[in-house]
């Protein structure tokens, strides 16, 4: 177990590098023009630009370039040019608020993807199995940005049902918080649910043909512990490792648009709004930090799953 | 069903198609000309197409403004069908990319195996721990002020060209994984080994004995990958790094006509439902092609959300 673990932290570390490089080469490398000046936002200053330039070691090697990007970014010293705000405070002002959306959403896309999955298992082939196909292809073709638009503006403001956008931290109100993320929330686990309950799906019609479930059946188990203990159990795991990555890249800032409609104020509508101005430091920033996060959530996934199932240590 | 929804998908294209008919014969406006101070008859009345507190005209439901006005007082139904142009046109293209460059990238890595398959397989990993939209969205802003230059090519800042570059990266690693599995299969198997007995060099095993073998594959991914692309590039424009207004796409119609629910309600849903109607057409048909030709696989379907 200790040499998994080493091997997996290893491996995450160079992960983690090129992801970096990766980022490094997306924001200065890859786009033709200089990227002092890209960096300075939409007008600078003469004097900006070359101060940004000397900061972020834009006129020595890649290497060197490479680095003060890094020590910039990762430092925390870098700020947007365009509000002048520090980037790294910027991004950690909003995390509870993408938190609370991804937790939110992750509760409500498990249960209600593990419900209509094994419905739709226990009914394959038949009509309701055949709607709620449908309706997961309808779920995921849903653009999220015009549901929750829609969602914001006719259940929020017009109906007065819930509020029209905005985020209530915790600590101040609890009750209101809650309230304010119903919306998000569905919007966003809408888009999870259909893919879920289709991969559940299949997952446990592919379960139920094991050797185990007949076993099960034969010492005289009741249909609905078979169906609870022997195959709901053992359909989980691909389940559990979509989950990781989706929850991992909705915390990463990959819910941009839910948070933008609903006015979240979290780390993705700092990144969308940062997109608007074409205000690169804290677009590179969350990129980075996102996908960082990203890789440590993943590796803390596969170490858990070996912890669980001795299998997997030998294979990876 | 599938079928229906395959054939939904043709019409959108050839309404597309037809979209400079339309803006010439039906409509008799341009995409992007404006008409804020213009009047037209409404029951006999002389109606302003953009009222004095800049509320657009609804939907006429005939020739000109069929679909209404939007706050410049441009033809929403023509710059629909110009927006479907755009759209459609950046989807199919970066599937297109996609499909290519991942279908190289998988028989590479593949047939070739050892270091080359550890390097192809490593850049893919590291593409993939990047969410979808984040992403795009940081290839989309870095390349929104100067373009791109890559020896002899040159993209302009600004064109769609690079918005298909973006997408079609972005997609690339969900599409070669599954690739590069079946070509470590299929290396193992017989009519490889008489080929390579027979003295076929890598490049015509590759393009003639592996490829023929991942058509099926690569027909159950095509239809979703460009519905993932429409999505992509609607969620893009919609940040403001896709297609740049005045040209119209669904994604940046949708995102000007957000803040406009309130008096104009068309602008936004009109576009929206074009989207959502396009990519369920391209979903479902998606879905039918997988159960005709690879039943047992679920892997393709939907492959992010963003």
């Amino acid at each position: 177990m200790t040499g998994f673990v080493l091997r997996r932290l290893a491996q995450m570390v160079v992960v983690l590098f090129a992801v970096s490089v990766l980022t490094f080469l997306i924001f200065n490398v890859i786009p033709n023009g200089d990227p002092a000046s890209r960096m300075a936002g939409k007008s600078p200053t003469e004097s900006q630009v070359e101060a940004i330039r000397a900061e972020w070691g834009f006129d020595e090697s890649l290497p060197v370039q490479y680095v003060k990007t890094m020590e910039q970014v990762l430092g925390g010293s870098a700020i947007s040019y365009f509000t002048q705000l520090n980037v790294r405070e910027e991004i950690a002002r909003g995390l509870p608020a993408t938190l609370s959306l991804a937790v939110g959403a992750a509760i409500l896309w498990m249960t209600m993807g593990i419900a209509l999955g094994l419905l739709g298992a226990l009914r394959a082939g038949r009509l309701s199995d055949r709607l709620i196909t449908f309706f997961a292809l309808a779920g995921v073709s849903l653009p999220v940005f015009w549901l929750g638009a829609l969602m914001a503006y006719y259940l929020g403001f017009k109906a007065g049902w819930f509020p029209n956008g905005g985020y209530v931290p915790f600590t101040e109100d609890p009750l209101d918080w809650a309230y304010h993320l119903v919306l998000p929330c569905t919007a966003l686990a809408i888009l999870f649910i259909g893919f879920y309950s289709r991969v559940l799906r299949s997952s446990v019609l592919d379960t139920m043909s094991e050797d185990f479930v007949r076993t099960a059946r034969a010492k005289g188990l009741g249909e609905r512990q078979v169906l609870v203990r022997h195959v709901l159990r053992n359909s989980m795991i691909p389940i559990v490792t979509l989950w990781g990555l989706d929850f991992g890249a909705v915390v990463a800032g990959g819910a941009i648009l839910t948070e933008t409609v609903f006015d979240l104020q979290g780390v993705g509508q700092y990144a969308a709004e940062s997109v608007g101005q074409l205000d690169v430091p804290p677009v590179l920033a969350v990129t980075l930090f996102g996908a960082f996060f990203i890789v440590v959530l993943n590796t803390v996934v596969d170490i858990v799953y070996a912890a669980l199932d001795p299998r997997i240590r030998i294979t990876a | 069903m599938a079928l229906a929804f395959g054939v939904l998908f043709v019409v959108l294209v050839l309404g597309a198609l037809a979209a400079p008919l339309w803006a010439s014969s039906v409509a008799d406006r341009e995409p992007n000309r404006t008409n804020e101070t213009g009047k037209i008859e409404v029951d006999g009345k002389q109606v302003d197409v953009v009222s004095l507190e800049g509320v657009p005209i609804g939907p006429q439901w005939r020739g000109e403004y069929f679909l209404g006005a939007d706050a410049n007082g441009r033809d929403v139904m023509v710059r629909l069908l110009y927006g479907a142009r755009n759209s459609l046109l950046i989807g199919l293209a970066a599937a297109l990319l996609t499909t290519i460059l991942a279908t190289i990238v998988g028989l590479v890595a593949g047939y070739f195996g050892r270091w080359v398959d550890a390097v192809a397989r490593s850049a893919l990993d590291v593409i993939w721990a990047f969410p979808v939209i984040l992403l795009g969205v940081a290839l989309g802003t870095s390349l929104a002020v100067g373009g791109l230059r890559i020896g002899p090519f040159e993209l302009e800042a600004g064109s769609m060209a690079i918005s298909v570059l973006v997408i079609a990266v972005v997609y690339v690693p969900y599409m070669a994984r599954p690739i590069r599995g079946e070509v470590l299969a299929l290396r193992e198997r017989e009519f490889v080994e008489a080929a390579r007995a027979q003295g076929v060099g890598p490049l015509r095993m590759m393009a003639g004995e592996l490829l023929p073998n991942l058509t099926s594959t690569i027909i159950v991914f095509a239809p979703l990958m460009v519905a993932n692309a429409v999505l992509l590039e609607a969620a893009l424009s919609f940040l403001g790094v896709g297609v740049v207004p005045p040209d119209p796409s669904w994604g940046n119609m949708i995102d000007a006509g957000v803040d406009k629910l309130v008096t104009a309600p068309h602008l936004a849903i009109a576009p929206g439902l074009m989207l959502v109607l396009t990519v369920l057409a391209l979903n479902v048909f998606g879905d039918g092609v997988r159960d005709a030709f690879d039943p047992r696989s679920d892997s393709a379907w939907g492959t992010r959300r963003i």
